[in-house]
């Protein structure tokens, strides 16, 4: 390890003479690594999949319900698809992407060569993977695919109302993903505690850090929960087991431990994302980020809170204490519009250009405010009353996860391309992908709001025409159209890189990167760096590139390691 | 800059100026309420509708500002890099701190008042949400009706105008969930557990019904109408029923115990969720 | 890690606390238990890390004033590759997939299971002396 900061030239690239790899032994190599780089793209790239997948289902649902009456599928294949849209692009999607992001980022942000257990890493993808073609192949049945909605209430997920096999498979192949998950946890909680460089205290981790710490945390608390609620829900349907009948009081209990889960999940998908966000902000203001302790508490109250509102989704049961988690989820908002406060004052006094990922952090902050404003509305159970179950909520999901998951996933690759693969997207396509998104995102979705309001419920695969729902189905579905093209010049975009855009050949093509993965080269090397820059603030690559502006004695530091390497030679 | 200055002042202008169109805007095309209890429910909406629109304009204003102040320009030089300050955090934390509170206060006085039920209501009607369409057991007048999944089978369930009501709620089969957008009031059905609340309509007309928690394949079939009319419309309704034959109950032999009623044994769970 | 462990405790008072008004507050069990248990298992997290940072030397990471060159030289072995994940994680799916079609594909899976676990643990055993 080199005290130098400049690294000798014939590192960047692959060492002269070495044999072209074929087919074969490049898919061995990928298929047996253990490198959390290329761990992370893989789910990067298989959850991005699913994404697609996901929303081919979502334009079908969206074509179905342009007009009255059934055009394109029957009832049971409609409740086949939403069910499996949701699963898929909660779990199979965000979750793993969240997984994608942490393995590459993660150890890069804090020093380390690799996370603890890179073999348990892989592990954590293999199981989410099968898991994965396990849940699809519902679809390959006679009986089609799981058609209980994504949080599968019992007795209609029993084995009397869903006897298909499709359903047990969705139930174990969702089991199987969750442990890799919780696999998943264990390893960044233990490389965030384990295996940070010298000099990165906790309170000097990059907030994208910090929020990958919490989130797996959340995960160790809530996927074990789903795992057992799953088995023990597989081996009713088996075995006649009768844990979750309606003679046994099933049906709430059912519901308990679902959303014991179902609702610190949705944390655990948006924690992550707020975490880009707080690495992107900066870098595009061209100061720190504002408030660093308070977004570390806010988080902290965030994650712990999350855990104790889960009933929000129950109140219409008429069996639960409405006034306990009434005031639990109200609480939420507090530390989340801490954050937001906190993000305005990065933004505020800085030095702004809009480069694509600095477009997407803003479209998340506009999105997501308006999302998370809907979900005060919905903490208060008299308003819940009429709206639970209604495109209201559908709507309000939809603006607070799909504006914090794909707004701030666009903004992250966007943003750590360069780093991800050497290279850049480009930026014009990348405007038209943004505004392309956040204008059929909103077309969409906006309305939906007015639907709900107006009656009509979630889940429905029709309606009537004396409804009064028409128009705005319509419209709705008319944007989705657009969403979906967005899509599009996304997928261009990143044959465009693929095939056009010069190698990056700089550590920071951005400029004003704060956490260590600026520090190295771009992609970074196999296990990570050749030297570390000295760690001194939550902002080492920018205190090593812009030493003038950092709150330490950076500038002379820098001086002296160019001092001593001019008398002595290099130290390694 | 000032395009924008003069932009929003004119916004809020429009706004101000049509303060009761915004009470249809902020009110998002919810049904008239057909209920006694309803007024409760509109002005806790319009209020928090209020609350969040000023929360949301204030932070998205902050947001969007900042992005058109701040813009580099060329030549700039390195912003003033600031990365904390105490009683600005404190001050956002502790205002939207004190607002919560302030909401809660609402809504829990609220939601005590909506799910009240009375022990002596004017008129009972026992709801069996089944796959895939409903029964209205009337009773104090011993009759029933039922439908089908079928848009002209759709059940059509009769109250008779400002008198009070109670809905109790099971199922024999999966949970379904009793919606009537019109009394902005919905309570899930469950196999396991009775459910009530209660309502007094107040407004003579036809309003949409429709099962709102996911059910099987014809979840979104399971319609039914609610007809508020006067007391000798209700009555000669009744007298139909008993003159087709539909007297007594439909009972959900899924919970009832040796002939039973569920809710009259000792297995019956009283609603919770209040305190 | 001191510090983490401490936050793990803090988390475990939080959800004791929570657990005891949502009893009082709802009588339900479920959740009760749920909280309680979620109480139990970081409590559990933070006492271990508080205890292993205890016994362990003070961490370069640790320090406002760690230096690069003030960490451990011999990073570990890293496994370069391996087949071992996959190995298990076609074995877990099978046994997880095989309940849904017969109890004999649960019963190969894990068989595979442990059978892909012992390669997984001995893969870079090279015997009881050597030290790396």
């Amino acid at each position: 390890m080199t005290l130098v900061n400049d690294r000798p030239a014939e590192v960047a690239g692959p060492p002269p003479g070495k044999r072209h790899e074929s087919m074969g032994q490049k898919i061995v190599s990928v298929l047996t690594t253990t490198d959390h780089k290329v761990i992370g793209k893989l789910y990067m790239t298989t959850s991005f999949t699913f994404f697609l997948i996901a929303g081919v289902m979502a334009l079908i649902i969206r074509s179905e319900l342009a007009q009255p009456g059934l055009q394109i599928v029957t009832l049971e294949q409609y409740n086949q698809l939403f069910t499996m849209h949701g699963s898929i692009m909660l779990l199979l999607f965000a979750t793993a992407l969240f997984v994608g992001f942490a393995n590459y980022l993660m150890p890069l942000q804090i020093g380390s060569p690799d996370v603890a257990f890179p073999r348990l890493n892989m592990l954590g993808y293999w199981m989410y993977f099968f898991g994965a073609m396990i849940v699809l192949f519902g679809f390959a049945t006679p009986g089609g695919a799981a058609a209980f909605g994504w949080f599968l209430y019992t007795p209609l997920s029993g084995a009397e109302f869903s006897p298909n096999i499709g359903s047990d498979l969705w139930i174990l192949g969702f089991a199987l993903g969750g442990v890799g998950t919780i696999l998943g946890a264990v390893n960044f909680v233990t490389t965030i505690l384990t295996m940070r460089a010298p000099g990165m205290t906790m309170f000097r981790m990059p907030i994208f850090t910090w929020n990958v710490l919490l989130t797996s945390v959340l995960i160790l608390m809530v996927f074990p929960v789903l795992a057992a609620t799953l088995v023990v829900l597989e081996i009713d349907r088996k075995f006649g087991s009768v844990v979750f009948l309606p003679e046994n009081g099933g049906a709430i209990l059912f519901q308990h431990l679902f959303w014991f889960f179902g609702h610190p999940e949705v944390y655990v998908l948006a924690l992550p994302f707020f975490g880009v966000i707080s690495e992107i902000l900066p870098a595009f203001s061209r100061k720190p980020i504002f408030g660093y302790k308070g977004l570390v508490f806010a988080t902290i109250a965030i994650a712990a809170l999350s855990m104790a509102v889960w009933a929000h989704h129950m109140y219409v049961t008429g069996a639960i204490s409405l006034p306990y988690f009434a005031l639990m989820t109200m609480l939420i908002a507090v530390p989340t519009g801490v954050k937001f406060f906190n993000w305005i004052g990065t933004m505020w006094g800085g030095s702004l250009t809009f480069e694509t990922p600095m477009l997407w952090a803003i479209g998340f902050l506009l999105t997501f405010l308006f999302g998370g404003l809907t979900g005060i509305i919905l903490a208060a159970p008299p308003l819940d009353f009429h709206v639970s179950d209604s495109y209201f909520v559908v709507a309000h999901f939809h603006y607070t996860v799909f504006g914090t998951v794909v707004f701030a996933m666009f903004a992250g690759f966007y943003f750590w391309w360069p780093k991800f693969t050497g290279k850049m997207l480009n930026e014009t396509l990348g405007k038209w992908h943004f505004w392309l998104t956040f204008i059929g995102f909103n077309g969409t979705f906006l309305i939906q709001h007015w639907l709900g309001v107006e009656g009509m419920p979630r889940r429905y695969g029709d309606y009537l025409p004396g409804d009064g729902f028409t128009l705005e189905n319509q419209v709705s579905s008319a944007f989705a159209l657009v969403l979906g093209i967005s899509t599009l010049v996304y997928l261009y975009n990143f044959y465009w890189s693929t095939r056009y855009a010069p190698k990056v050949t700089v550590d920071d093509p951005w400029g004003h990167g704060g956490s260590l993965e600026w520090a190295t080269s771009c992609p970074p090397p196999r296990h990570n760096f050749v030297s570390l820059p000295r760690i001194r603030s939550e902002r080492p690559a920018f205190d090593l590139h812009h030493p003038e502006l950092a709150d330490w004695d950076s500038a002379g530091y820098l001086a002296s390691l160019d001092a001593q390497n001019s008398t002595k030679g290099e130290i390694s | 800059m000032r395009r924008w200055g003069v932009g929003a002042g004119a916004l809020a202008v429009v706004l101000l100026a049509s303060g009761c169109s915004a009470q249809e805007a902020l009110s998002l095309n919810a049904p008239e309420g057909a209920t006694e209890q309803a007024p409760t429910i509109e002005s806790l909406w319009f209020g928090a509708w209020v609350a969040v629109a000023v929360v949301g304009l204030i932070t998205g204003g902050l947001i969007l500002f900042a992005a058109v102040r701040f813009r580099r320009r060329e030549g700039d030089p390195a912003p003033k890099q600031m990365r904390y300050n105490v009683p600005l955090e404190v001050m956002y934390t502790v205002i939207p701190l004190v607002m919560i509170l302030g909401m809660f206060f609402f809504t829990a006085r609220d939601q005590i008042e909506l799910t009240k039920v009375s022990d002596n209501p004017d008129n009972t009607v026992g709801v069996v949400g089944f796959r895939w369409s409903w029964a209205f057991n009337y009773v104090e007048d011993d009759v029933y009706d039922v439908g089908t999944a079928e848009v002209a089978d759709n059940p059509t369930l009769y109250l008779p105008v400002d008198e009070s009501v109670v809905f109790e709620l099971q199922s024999p089969d999966v949970i379904h969930s009793f919606w009537i957008p019109a009394f902005l009031m919905k309570m899930d059905v469950f196999p396991d557990r009775l459910n009530k609340f209660e309502v007094t309509p107040n407004k003579v007309g036809t309003f949409a019904g429709r099962c709102a928690e996911l059910c099987g394949v014809d979840h979104a079939r399971m319609l039914f109408t609610v007809k508020v009319v006067e007391r000798p419309e209700y009555d000669r309704h009744i007298a139909e029923l008993r003159a087709k034959g539909q007297v007594g109950s439909i009972e959900t032999d899924r919970i009832t115990r040796d002939g039973e009623r569920y809710w009259e044994s000792d297995r019956y769970l009283e609603p919770e969720g209040t305190l | 890690m001191k510090l983490a462990g401490k936050l793990f405790i803090g988390g475990a008072v939080f959800y004791f606390l929570v657990a005891g008004i949502y009893w009082i507050m709802s009588h339900d069990e479920v959740g009760t238990v749920a909280l309680t248990l979620t109480g139990f298992l970081s409590a559990m997290i933070g006492f271990y890390l508080v205890v292993t940072a205890n016994r362990l030397p003070d961490q370069p990471e640790d320090s406002d004033d760690g230096e690069i060159w003030d960490a451990d030289v011999d990073y570990g072995f890293y496994s370069p590759h391996s087949w071992a994940p996959l190995m298990v994680g076609t074995s877990a799916a099978i046994t997880f997939a095989g309940l849904a079609f017969a109890a004999w594909i649960v019963a190969a899976g894990a068989v595979l299971v442990v059978m892909s676990s012992a390669y997984w643990v001995f893969e870079y055993y090279t015997g009881p002396q050597r030290q790396f």
